[in-house]
């Protein structure tokens, strides 16, 4: 066998790939210190976009940066190590946007050799970007342009003669639909944020990307121990169990007896009985399931192949949907048809759409509808009832392509209430124009989470699903995790400790996020999952750092105040942008075992400016303080917001 | 060899750690062990390269003999049934030495 390994001190290449898609120039550059001081992957994305972008670029200028990478972790067989992120300006806040996805892609570019691909500029043709190791080429997209994602892969293969790990947009993506996404596969989205439309405003429709050398580990022995050992502790547990069976919708029950599913744009929280059952995706599971899929380094492997073998559907082939498409698009839309799930997974999949827009946008104008705020002049004739599948797919298409009222929803709720008024503002559920599918008066730490998300209304960036869950946290685990009791951490409406739960799960999600590791994977979804000194230890084995737990939570708490840093310089967010949507604030939870519990403002407030002071932010602002930015040594955010302020 | 393994899902993780045991390093294109999707009945397959096979930067399944547990088995979440495989592949080989002998 032939050995290509070169010495390495770890499993950070300390190398990027830089391609300005308007002049065409390839660079490689150095980036060794993207680790040592950012944690590399979106952590480093984020210093990139602050230091290298004047504030008056928008999202789809051709300045704006696509920063793709390939976190540290990446390559390596650390548990969920498979997590790619994409992060920009983004089209749907108009600041920070990043989003990860399972990803084959991420291996290849770490045994090509590099850890980022940043794409600048913007081309005057279709184009994609070909790697394979040192072989780096802007290839025309001309016969790729105009397909959908799976016809996108499957002439990239045929086109190589081999079947390649791509990233691809969609039409969506193409016609710059703030929903789009770019999908890793056939199968898995960078979700949120419209990163898929600022890959169309440059013309770039997919990277693919080939590697065979070698990733390194800086201590073998100790590292793979260490990944033994969290492996174990994951595959030892009914967590592991139920995700292996039923993968993220194992959760639909639970939510339901707790009144944590939204109901026709969160007028309900709680399915009536006929709907609950006719959406039920446990059967689909059951009869359809052909294979599992799995993505390196996870042993949880959530996601399984469904093929149907009758029904309206028979002969169709897709991976069956996540909780997303159940809670945001078949429960808020009450469409009562098991099948019809991984029917509009695969259409919001293949059009290159993200599901949370989808699903946000549509049950805005549905409920519009409802209300009679919006008529059949607005849609063109279209008859937004609720249930009514076709017109979802329909609108699924207009979204993409930007035709009939699909081109107002395509928007996301947040601008097409703009567009339209009426009143309609107060049923757009969004934050920061992020549409929601999280139920914010489910629980006061999902509230906060979700709300103060540096990228828009989120559940993945630091709120919390232990609250909901159906596993009961010791007081042990609590103390041992957050310094907090069982009752803080999973009492759904105290707002007592919430704050400090937050901020342990916003530096969770930084640092797995920078490293490339699944979130399913941690402690957010099970207590005996990897938490942040696993992490630290994972770091340190494998990349060489010497890096205490604490100095970790340190380094991610910087990490946040740049992308804090970028909201501010990019979208102008302050404190009153990180509050719960008016109808969150105004109405109390309508039906289910909390019916007629309400966000208490007041508490709400309190918890708010102790999540600020734990961060070293201002109370009254939301912003980082002169003092936290000059203790994280970030003199030159500091500069930027004195000069800011002061005009 | 082809394998089948019911839940597998192609995670690729086995041939992670394959690789690492050949080389002291991970690469999936290293590794004597292959994962492979049969499009026909929409599963992946275990592919233990056997001698004559390599290629790339491939080599060939020895079995791991003297690893009670070798890697792809540590490293799998169907071990069980991962262990059942190299066990059958490790039959194979014994066989055929036998037969050589
Ligand atoms: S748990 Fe699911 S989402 Fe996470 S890495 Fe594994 S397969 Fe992907
Ligand atoms: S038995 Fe050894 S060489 Fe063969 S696939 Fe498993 S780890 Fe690789
Ligand atoms: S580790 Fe197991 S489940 Fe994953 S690809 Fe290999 S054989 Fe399949």
């Amino acid at each position: 066998m032939k050995n290509r390994m070169s010495k390495s001190t770890g499993s950070f290449n300390g190398k990027l790939i830089r391609v300005d898609l308007t002049t065409q120039r390839i660079t490689i550059e150095d980036c060794s210190d993207a680790m040592t001081d950012w944690l590399g992957g979106s952590g480093y994305a984020a210093k990139l976009l602050f230091d290298e972008l004047p504030a008056w670029v928008t999202p789809y200028d051709p300045r704006n940066l696509i920063i793709i990478s390939a976190g540290a972790l990446i390559g390596t067989p650390a548990p969920g190590a498979c997590k790619m992120s994409i992060s920009t300006i983004g089209p749907v806040t108009g600041g920070w946007a990043t989003g990860s996805s399972d990803s084959h892609l991420g291996v290849e570019l770490k045994q090509a050799g590099y850890d980022f691909i940043i794409l600048e500029g913007r081309s005057t043709r279709p184009v994609y970007l070909y790697i394979n190791n040192d072989v780096i080429e802007i290839r025309s997209a001309d016969v790729l342009w105009g397909l959908d994602t799976w016809e996108t892969i499957d002439k990239l293969n045929e086109l190589h003669g081999e079947s390649l790990h791509s990233l691809v947009i969609g039409p969506a993506g193409e016609n710059m639909s703030r929903g789009a996404c770019v999908l890793q596969g056939k199968y898995r989205a960078f979700g949120r944020c419209g990163t898929g439309a600022v890959f169309g405003s440059k013309l770039l429709k997919a990277v693919v990307c080939k590697g065979s050398g070698y990733v390194h580990v800086n201590n073998p022995s100790a590292f793979l121990h260490k990944v033994s050992e969290c492996r174990s502790r994951i595959m030892n547990s009914d967590t592991f169990r139920e995700m292996g069976r039923l993968g993220t919708v194992n959760s639909y029950r639970q939510r339901q007896k707790i009144g944590a599913v939204a109901y026709k744009n969160f007028q309900g929280y709680q399915l009536p009985d006929d709907l609950f059952e006719s959406i039920d995706p446990e059967p689909i599971i059951k009869k359809y399931q052909i294979s599992r899929s799995g993505f390196p380094g996870c042993p949880i492997s959530c996601n399984r192949i469904i093929h149907f073998t009758d029904g309206e559907y028979s002969g169709l082939t897709s991976m069956m949907s996540p909780y997303e498409i159940v809670g945001g698009i078949m429960s808020k839309l009450a469409i009562a048809d098991s099948h019809y799930q991984v029917k509009v997974f695969t259409e919001c999949n293949r059009m290159g759409l993200d599901v949370d827009m989808v699903g946000g946008a549509i049950a805005w104008a549905m409920e519009c509808w409802q209300r009679g705020i919006l008529t059949e002049d607005d849609t063109e004739g279209l008859e937004l009832t609720w249930g009514d599948k076709n017109v979802v797919s329909k609108l699924i298409k207009q979204i993409a392509y930007r035709e009939g009222f699909g081109s107002i929803l395509t928007e996301g709720s947040a601008k097409a209430a703009e567009l339209i008024g009426r009143g309609s503002d107060y049923y757009a559920m969004h934050i920061k124009g992020q549409d929601l599918y999280e139920m914010m008066r489910s629980s006061t730490g999902l509230c906060l989470g979700v709300a103060v998300s540096t990228r828009g209304g989120t559940h993945t960036t630091g709120a919390p699903c232990i609250e909901q869950s159906s596993i009961r946290v010791s007081d042990d685990e609590a103390q041992r995790i957050f310094g907090l009791s069982a009752y803080q951490v999973q009492n759904p409406d105290t707002y007592d400790g919430k704050a400090e739960m937050i901020v342990y799960y916003e530096q969770l999600t930084r640092a797995i996020n920078s490293l490339g590791i699944c979130l399913f994977n941690t402690v957010w979804l099970d207590m005996n999952f990897m938490n942040l000194d696993d992490i630290t230890e994972l770091i340190n084995q494998g990349v060489g750092l010497t890096l205490t737990t604490d100095e970790l939570k340190e380094m991610t708490m910087k990490l946040i105040d740049m992308e804090k840093a970028i909201n501010i310089k990019f979208a102008g967010f302050d404190r009153t942008d990180d509050m719960p949507t008016p109808r969150d604030i105004t109405e109390a939870v309508p039906d289910g075992p909390r019916k007629g519990w309400k966000l208490d403002m007041n508490q709400y407030n309190l918890m708010l400016d102790r999540y600020y002071e734990l961060h070293g932010w201002d109370t009254v602002s939301g912003l980082p303080t002169r003092e936290t930015l000059i203790r994280r040594g970030l003199d030159n955010v500091l500069e930027f917001m004195e000069t800011k302020f002061k005009e | 060899m082809y394998g089948k393994l019911e839940n597998c899902g192609g995670c690729n993780t086995c041939m992670m750690a394959c690789s690492f045991e050949k080389t002291g390093a991970f690469n999936t294109k290293a590794s004597p062990l292959e994962i492979v999707f049969d499009e026909h009945e929409k599963r992946y397959l275990v592919h233990f390269i056997e001698e004559g096979e390599e290629y790339g930067e491939r080599s060939f399944c020895d079995g791991c003999p003297g690893v009670e547990e070798p890697m792809c088995v540590r490293y799998c979440r169907e071990w069980i049934e991962m262990r059942r495989l190299v066990d059958t592949y490790r039959q194979i080989l014994k066989s055929r030495c036998e037969n050589e002998e």
